[in-house]
């Protein structure tokens, strides 16, 4: 402990200058106190300093494609943009998955998602086909639906608690074949069919859940 | 809570504050408060996990999680094990992800002698908080000292309040105005610490000393200490000249006395200790006299009911409650948005703490802490315990020169100080 002449008050931590004023301190022989770890600071600052590493190697990386394709194909600038994204799709992975803290499902939804992004922003810089939509996107909600039911299965006591993920696929397939009948999508199979699967999945979850699915629609109903 | 495997869970609607912590809370914004309980001997981690197990199934405001509803939040009985205790290893008051926790709103940590509770603000305000940390320590002790167990066997202590009614509901009042400002106060500025570092100083002063000295200038404990803080930034940032903007400090107002709750769901106000210096050279005399009128202006039955009624109307209104609850999160982050910018800082004050006999002689000090939020870059609270009185400043701001200027006015009132801190302002 020392005593700071300055500030005319008591320094309890372990420490050679007043945390008011920086006065170095003259300690005494009384008890120091060690009420939070130190080493916290250090182990902060180095993970702050991979994260920001890995921007840094980021942005030098998009640079030097952007360089390089622009000087090939002038201000047609088309593969650069592709790097573009898997750099921050990798960026984003590795924030949600490693760094996060989030729940698993959380970041399972978040690498899905942020995937269907990237994969419908790659189709629009090659120009636009329509694959992302009508073959990823249904092939991705079916795979969703495939690991919730494992879910389900794994987490028995609570299986009701992904029944909203459900009501939510649901919503985006209904949204997608409404487009799609609307003409705005030119090959709705695939969609149709993830479509229907959500949909019977959801009535079969309710209807065979019976009491517990039914308290828990109620539940999150709830005006 | 505990009962067969194919019992229904309980569940239950958030109280009217709690519904806007989920909405605003994230990495930045924590809506996180920590309160530490410093015991005379070193803590033995399986001993408090023991008692955490023991102590979580039958407090039913904090064995919950928080689901999200179409409309509404709501909470859900959890009955998961409870979450492991580990030593300290963070910075306080991170954000709870329930991932981490076993869908727990709170978690619970230790250092040395020092066991940390730090609790998501949806769950329950200080009072709840308290409640908890001292079942905890209790059932610890307990399990520490075998001749506790056999004298008093593992229950709870006669004080501790189970309560979870919404005492909002019950006690607002109709047809109610807007009662809160919304003009912009003056924000404290400065250098920030690097991201996700926080900073935290204790101010040790003995109760009898700063009891005394309220008492020379006819203001309480809390008074005077808000009154210290709004004169510290007045002296340090305003550089004691004018300003258009008013220093305003939110101070919570622990509602239950006045409507007689024992509820253990938040039950808090907000009222504001506002300062405007309108000409040059106030003294701190004057500072505490404006704030002494401010406050006690505002701490009165009806007004604080007023202040609470007008947001409970909102969220029972027929056309409000079938809005989805992405239109409102939205809503309700705008309105926080503008009315937290109407505040310079919040001091909190927890009150004087006590322990019951036998365990009172184990337990050395109370602290007490709350996050940060919009706006709001250093926050000060106050809670003392056997004669001392802890005032923990937590802040973003590599710069102390607030914290400094409010000891120089502690020590000119003649109170004997001590400075604690996390180390931060040393590195």
């Amino acid at each position: 402990m020392a005593r700071c002449k300055k500030c005319n008050v008591e320094i309890l931590d372990d420490t050679d200058r007043c945390p008011l004023c920086n006065l170095i301190l003259k300690k005494n022989d009384k008890e120091i106190s060690e009420l939070y770890p130190l080493d916290v600071i250090a182990t902060t600052r180095k993970h702050r300093l991979l994260a920001n590493i890995m921007l840094f190697v980021s942005i030098v990386l998009q640079t030097i494609a952007f360089w390089h394709d622009y000087d090939a194909h002038g201000v047609k600038i088309m593969w650069s943009l592709i790097i573009g994204m898997a750099i921050i799709y990798t960026n984003v992975v590795v924030r949600l998955t490693i760094m996060g803290r989030s729940g698993f499902l959380f970041k399972i939804a978040g690498v899905c998602f942020f995937a269907l992004v990237f994969c419908v922003l790659g189709d629009f810089v090659m120009g636009y086909k329509g694959w992302s939509i009508e073959v990823v996107v249904p092939i991705v909600m079916m795979g969703l639906h495939l690991f919730i039911f494992i879910l389900m299965l794994a987490h028995r006591k609570h299986w009701q608690s992904y029944i909203m993920i459900q009501v939510a696929l649901v919503a985006i397939g209904v949204v997608l074949v409404t487009i799609g009948a609307l003409g705005f999508i030119k090959h709705v199979i695939l969609l149709n069919v993830s479509t229907a699967l959500s949909i019977f999945m959801f009535l079969g979850i309710v209807i065979i859940g019976d009491k517990r699915a039914k308290t828990e629609l109620k539940r999150r109903f709830h005006m | 809570m505990a009962g067969s495997r194919n019992r229904e869970k309980r569940w239950d609607k958030l109280d009217n504050t709690a519904n806007l912590f989920p909405v605003i809370a994230g990495e930045n914004m924590t809506n996180v408060y920590r309160m530490s309980v410093k015991l005379k001997e070193e803590i033995q981690p399986k001993l408090l996990q023991e008692a955490l197990n023991i102590v979580l199934p039958k407090m039913d405001g904090f064995n919950l999680c928080l689901r999200r509803g179409v409309f509404w939040y709501y909470f859900e009985e959890n009955g998961r094990r409870a979450p492991k205790v580990v030593e300290e290893h963070t910075f306080p008051c991170r954000f709870i992800h329930p991932s981490t926790t076993r869908d727990y709103l709170f978690r619970v940590t230790y250092y040395g002698c020092k066991i940390n509770l730090e609790v998501f603000h949806v769950l329950t305000d200080g009072m709840g908080g308290i409640n908890f940390i001292r079942e905890l320590t209790y059932q610890y002790l307990r399990l520490a000292h075998k001749e506790l167990q056999e004298q008093y066997g593992d229950v709870f202590s006669y004080r501790t309040s189970l309560n979870r009614e919404d005492s909002f509901v019950k006690n607002f009042k109709k047809k109610s105005k807007r009662g809160y400002k919304s003009q912009k106060a003056y924000l404290v500025k400065g250098d920030k610490l690097s991201e996700g570092e926080f900073g935290v100083m204790h101010l040790l002063m003995p109760l009898d000393e700063i009891k005394n000295v309220a008492k020379k200038y006819d203001a309480t404990i809390n008074e005077y200490l808000v009154a210290c803080f709004i004169w510290s930034i007045y002296v340090e940032c305003l550089k004691k000249m004018p300003s258009k903007r008013a220093i305003r400090a939110a101070v919570p107002v622990n509602l239950r006395p006045f409507f007689d709750s024992i509820t253990t769901k938040n039950f808090f106000i907000m009222v504001s200790a506002e300062f405007k210096p309108e000409k040059d050279e106030y003294t701190f005399e004057q500072v505490l006299e404006i704030i002494k009128k401010s406050l006690r202006e505002q701490i009165t039955k009806d007004h604080l009911e007023e202040l609470f009624s007008y947001s409970v109307a909102g969220q029972l209104n027929k056309f409000a409650r079938p809005v989805p609850l992405f239109l409102k999160n939205a809503y309700m982050k705008m309105v926080y948005t503008k009315s937290a910018l109407a505040n310079t800082t919040t001091v909190t004050n927890i009150g004087n703490l006590k322990a019951e006999k036998p365990y009172d002689e184990y337990i050395e000090r109370f602290y007490a802490f709350i996050a940060m939020s919009k706006g709001q870059n250093i926050k000060g609270t106050i809670c003392s315990y056997n004669g001392v009185l802890v005032y923990t400043f937590s802040s973003i701001l590599t710069e102390t020169s607030i914290q400094k200027c409010f000891c120089k006015q502690l020590v000119t009132d003649g109170i004997s100080v001590s400075v604690e801190t996390n180390g931060v302002y040393s590195c």
